[in-house]
């Protein structure tokens, strides 16, 4: 009896505990940069939170006295001890750990890997990723992330392909538009400029239901803000290219700004040996792309963002001869702007208005001029969107983080015109597709349930339309991940994720070449979906290492590709015409990654086994057969060791199966063509199973050494570095030729041998 | 994309295309020396079959395609009868009837070394055309008095054709055209009088119809799966040079109904040519109807319609 009126006295104490919110955010004292994911860790109740892309956080606690720790990897924690009567707001900076020891990036602890909920994503910090060797010095995102367990690639390529998926499944956002092309130099670099970014987070599966319209992966590049606290800069100079950011404040710790450029000189490079062939001719190639930034802090609630990136590649060549003028050249770019709009409605909510517009467009042209005659063909094809989207975050309390939204796209497809003109004709001629408008729109909702301590649930729904030659499209797709803590070290994680993507990419699948064309769902041409379940472990090691072990199954269908016989070459055909559609994809396979993300050294080790495989109607006879990047095996190995203050080291070493490829196995004797108006060639070339034969497999050692000095004005940095140390001949096409007796042979063609480099960084 | 933007692609590949290597490919034999059978029939001629034997992809002499003259042909006739065909040349077998259009065939042939073969196929009906219409008063003629021997813009000749396709089963066709022109030559110097001989060429004709092919695509076959069982009213167009048009006496269309086998083996084969040689091209797989082996048996019937042609 006594214990019963003892609950009822302290019932009413337990529900009527007041609870008040900390909200704030978290940044890099020196920069101002948002610590984007760092934890926020109540030491008392154990209760915590991550702050957000926009570096905002919230967490909801009983009236009492507090100690929070805020911390961040490679940055040194904060803990705050105060006594919570109110809603509080408290901005966190947080000390570069690197800067307070000179070298060393010590651990410190975030929220670890078999803490959260999402799996299948990996975070690379910038900075090891820009301390990892490079082909010719060029410091590639895209190209670490290929280093991960279930994304492949293939030689020198940026090209991404997530757990079997294909090159347009990937979700790749810059400041949160999507990027159609980020390839540079035919697909070797991509457009994502190392020193203009602040994260990247890849994830492969258990999507959250915030990310939508793709299939197989989303990459998130989150450019820096720049620098709110005072001017700051770097820059490099290398064989092929030159780059320079500068960053600072405007108005300081109120508007910053950030520029970043960069942009190659093959051209001027090569221009006198061009010259010395020909005196009248002109050829060449670059690329460039611009950064920029300003953000402006309205109030403690408001703060807009404006971010841009422009970038185009050229290749050009100009002659003249017997009084005319040629001129020709490839040109392929992108345009990216957006206007973000951050608002802390409340202290547990959180909104972000983001607008954006984007273009992508490739561009063949000739001309033909001189006697008073011009002739001019131009190939173009692009894409163009307008998109809104409403981000909000609710924290109502630690055990739930409550996302939801709304977003609209206008798309406008231009998927390859072919124009012919002459000066006298009457009219252009113009061959090919038609623009195609169309609209996507999508809503959702999830929840980060932190149902008792071991079980933390992610549940969401997205949905999504896309409506297109009076056709509308629709999907409800249902995701889910969760971890079970098995011990405070390790957990137990699964999830499923449905996706549908209603645009498509029709590509070689080799080259990521700038005639790669984006096209939409049509009447007839239906959106490709996805369905994957992933199971996996993740744990911890003394808060040093980070391993996890996961298994997949993907499902795909209204898959597409190119018929048999069509090129890409071929702009003068529709891509209607040049489209098998309706195919289905399944993959499965087991990655392992082990990871080092503090100490001297630091670095990973991943392992991928994987199956993946494609059935078209119309393709192989409509049996199934490997797809392109089905690679048994992917072995890959990343560190850096940091000598001292002076001096690191980096190696990567990369081992893959061979690629699948079809070859022709017996020649015979076609008929002969029972019409005069049809010309058969004489032998056929059979093929077997579509994909049956295997490239050699691929791997390659890369090595770096840095050497930093301290100067004046800041540190400079020279690296040297080797691509494909052992010159490794990594296959990259094959096809039949002969040898030196006439006899039929194989040929294998490879791109890089080893190829060494020199740079030259600077950071003040 | 044209010569000139083709040529900056592959030379950026081949500048980046740093090295080649000769590598050993173990190709199965599976394929080799097998009885390649190609028996194109055509509804007014008798049965024709070529035989030869196919090559392992990396022999020496894969271009040499050993003809097969030792081999049993059969013919195997809806009515349970048989005509074996006789050898008239290397790896040539002759019959002495017809196939006999919408009859359904079987064939089978055997040699010393190699596994039997055999396929079969339905003979195409023929599909009489019951209207043609064209309309030359577009066409760009030389101008009255003109000193020009004669003018050579390619013109295009609009010609309307219609037909009725038979219901319920997929249907192939062609269009050919054929054209019959007289020249004007004289045996001896003025004042010899001109004499007049007549010739038969071909004239390139193309479908010109969206419902079944893009424009400026040149296709000349197509297939009845919009049409299925109604009557087609189509557009084709013919190209055919002024000077010539004024030359030309008489028009022969001949409207050619394809097996279904046999359009897929010319589509892909087509195809196959085309993809020859562009290392960025899908491999294509020459379709084959023959079992376990290449090769095509299949047929064409035509109906031919002829017009005479009266020149001012």
């Amino acid at each position: 009896m006594r214990t019963i009126l003892l609950l009822l006295f302290l019932l009413p104490c337990v529900l009527f505990a007041q609870k008040y919110t900390i909200s704030g955010y978290v940044r890099d004292a020196a920069t101002g940069e948002s610590l984007i994911g760092s934890a926020i860790l109540s030491r008392k109740t154990l209760q915590g939170t991550t702050a957000n892309v926009h570096g905002f956080y919230s967490i909801t606690l009983s009236s009492d006295s507090v100690k929070l720790v805020y911390s961040y990897v490679g940055y040194s924690p904060i803990e705050l001890k105060f006594i919570l009567k109110r809603d509080t707001t408290i901005d966190v900076g947080l000390e570069n750990a690197s800067q307070l020891e000179e070298v060393v990036v010590n651990a410190s602890r975030s929220e670890e890997i078999q803490e959260v909920s999402q799996m299948s994503s990996v975070n690379v910090p910038i900075e090891h990723i820009k301390n990892l060797p490079a082909l010719l010095g060029q410091v590639d995102v895209l190209k670490i992330l290929q280093l991960m367990p279930g994304v492949k690639s293939s030689e020198g390529s940026t090209g991404v392909y997530v757990r079997g998926g294909g090159p347009d499944q990937n979700l790749m956002l810059l400041d949160g538009v999507p990027v159609y092309n980020a390839s540079h130099l035919f697909g070797f670099f991509s457009v994502f400029n190392a020193d203009a970014i602040n994260r990247v987070e890849l994830i492969k599966g258990g999507f959250p239901a915030r990310y939508g319209g793709r299939l197989s992966s989303v990459i998130d590049v989150t450019m820096k803000d720049g620098n709110m606290k005072e001017l700051h800069g770097e820059g490099s100079i290398d064989i092929i290219a030159a780059k320079l950011t500068v960053e600072g404040p405007i108005k300081k710790d109120k508007t910053s700004f950030l520029v970043s450029t960069r942009r190659t000189y093959i051209d001027y490079l090569i221009q006198p040996i061009v010259r010395a062939q020909n005196p009248d001719a002109r050829f060449g190639y670059f690329f460039y792309d611009l950064n920029t930034k300003f953000n402006h802090i309205i109030n403690k609630r408001n703060r807009i963002y404006l971010s841009t990136y422009l970038g185009d590649d050229k290749a050009y060549a100009r002659e003249k001869s017997d009084g005319f003028e040629d001129e020709a050249g490839l040109l392929w770019g992108n345009i990216i702007t957006a206007f973000r709009w951050n608002n802390v409605a409340g202290p547990r909510l959180f909104s972000n208005l983001t607008a954006t517009y984007s273009r992508y467009r490739f561009n063949v042209f000739s001309k033909t001029e001189g006697n008073g005659e011009v002739y001019k063909t131009d190939y173009f094809s692009g894409i163009r969107d307008w998109a809104l989207k409403m981000d909000y975050d609710f924290i109502p309390t630690p055990n739930h983080y409550i996302r939801y939204g709304v977003a609209g796209i206008a798309h406008k497809f231009s998927p390859g015109a072919y124009t012919y003109k002459e000066a006298d004709a009457p009219a252009d001629t113009t061959i090919g597709s038609r623009k195609v408008v169309a609209g996507e729109f999508s809503a959702y909702i999830e929840d980060d349930i932190k149902v008792s301590p071991n079980l933390k649930v992610n549940a969401g729904l997205h949905l999504s339309a896309f409506a297109v030659e009076n056709r509308w499209y629709h999907s409800i797709q249902p995701r889910v991940s969760a971890r079970y803590l098995l011990s405070d070290k390790m957990s137990l994680k699964a999830s499923y994720a449905s996706m549908m993507q209603f645009i498509h990419l029709l590509t070689n699948a080799g080259l990521g070449l700038p005639t790669d064309l984006w096209v939409p769902s049509t009447k007839d041409i239906k959106p490709q979906q996805s369905r994957q379940v992933a199971l996996g472990l993740a744990r911890n090691f003394n808060a040093m290492y980070e391993v996890s072990l996961e298994g997949y199954y993907k499902t795909m269908t209204n898959l597409i590709d190119y018929k048999e016989g069509t090129s890409f070459v071929d702009v003068q055909t529709d891509w209607r015409d040049k489209v098998s559609s309706s195919g289905k994809g399944e993959s499965y396979g087991a990655e392992l990654l082990a990871q080092k993300k503090v100490g001297k050294v630091t670095g990973w080790v991943g392992y991928t086994l994987s199956w993946t495989y494609r059935q078209f109607d119309d393709l192989n006879n409509g049996k199934w057969f490997p797809y392109k990047y089905d690679r048994r095996h992917d072995i890959s190995v990343a560190m850096t060791h940091t000598w001292n203050d002076r001096m690191d080291f980096s190696a990567v070493w990369v081992y893959g199966t061979g690629s699948a490829v079809t070859l022709p196995t017996a020649t015979y004797l076609a008929a002969k063509s029972p019409s005069v108006f049809t010309y058969y060639p004489q032998t056929v070339e059979y093929y077997g199973e579509r994909n049956s034969f295997r490239m050699r497999a691929y791997h390659r050692l890369d090595i770096s050494f840095s050497f930093w000095k301290s100067k004046d004005w800041g540190r400079s940095k020279w690296t040297l570095a080797v691509y494909n140390l052992y010159s490794r001949r990594n296959p990259f096409f094959m096809e039949l030729s002969s040898d030196d007796r006439g006899n039929p042979k194989f040929v294998q063609y490879s791109l890089f041998p080893i190829i060494p480099s020199i740079n030259y960084s600077f950071k003040f | 994309m044209n010569v000139r933007s083709s040529r900056i692609l592959v030379v950026f590949m081949i500048f980046l295309t740093s090295c080649e290597l000769l590598v050993e490919v173990d190709v199965p034999m599976d394929n080799a020396n097998k009885l390649v059978l190609n028996g194109l029939q055509v509804s007014d001629s008798v049965w024709s079959v070529e035989l030869s034997r196919s090559n392992h992809i990396l022999s020496p002499l894969r271009e040499n395609h050993f003809t097969v003259s030792n081999a049993t042909v059969t013919i195997h006739n809806p009515d349970g009868s048989t005509e074996v065909l006789n050898a008239v040349g290397p790896g040539r077998y002759k019959g002495t009837t017809k196939p006999i259009p919408g009859n359904h065939y079987r064939i089978t042939a055997a040699a010393a070394g190699v596994e039997a073969v055999e396929s079969e196929m339905t003979m195409p009906a023929v599909i009489p055309i019951t209207k043609v219409e064209w309309d030359s008063s577009n066409l760009m003629m030389p101008p009255a008095n003109s000193p020009q021997q004669g003018w050579y813009i390619n013109n295009r000749l609009p010609v309307n054709i219609t037909f009725n396709d038979p219901p319920g089963e997929r249907n192939y066709y062609q269009v050919e055209a054929w054209g019959t022109f007289r020249s004007r030559y004289f045996l001896g110097p003025p004042p010899a009088e001109p004499m007049y001989d007549t010739a038969v060429f071909p004239i390139t004709m193309y479908i010109d119809d969206p419902a079944l092919s893009f424009e400026d695509d040149y296709k000349r076959r197509f297939s009845d799966h919009v049409f299925d069982g109604s009557t087609f009213s189509g557009a084709f167009v013919a190209h055919v040079y002024s000077s010539e048009f004024q030359r030309m006496i008489g028009l022969e269309l001949r409207f050619i109904t394809i097996s279904e086998p046999l359009y897929k083996y010319m589509e892909t084969l087509e195809l196959s040519e085309q993809a020859s040689g562009d290392p960025f091209s899908q491999p294509v797989q020459v379709y084959s109807n023959v079992s376990n082996t290449f090769g095509i048996f299949g047929g064409i019937s035509y109906y031919s319609k002829k017009f005479v042609i009266k020149q001012p």
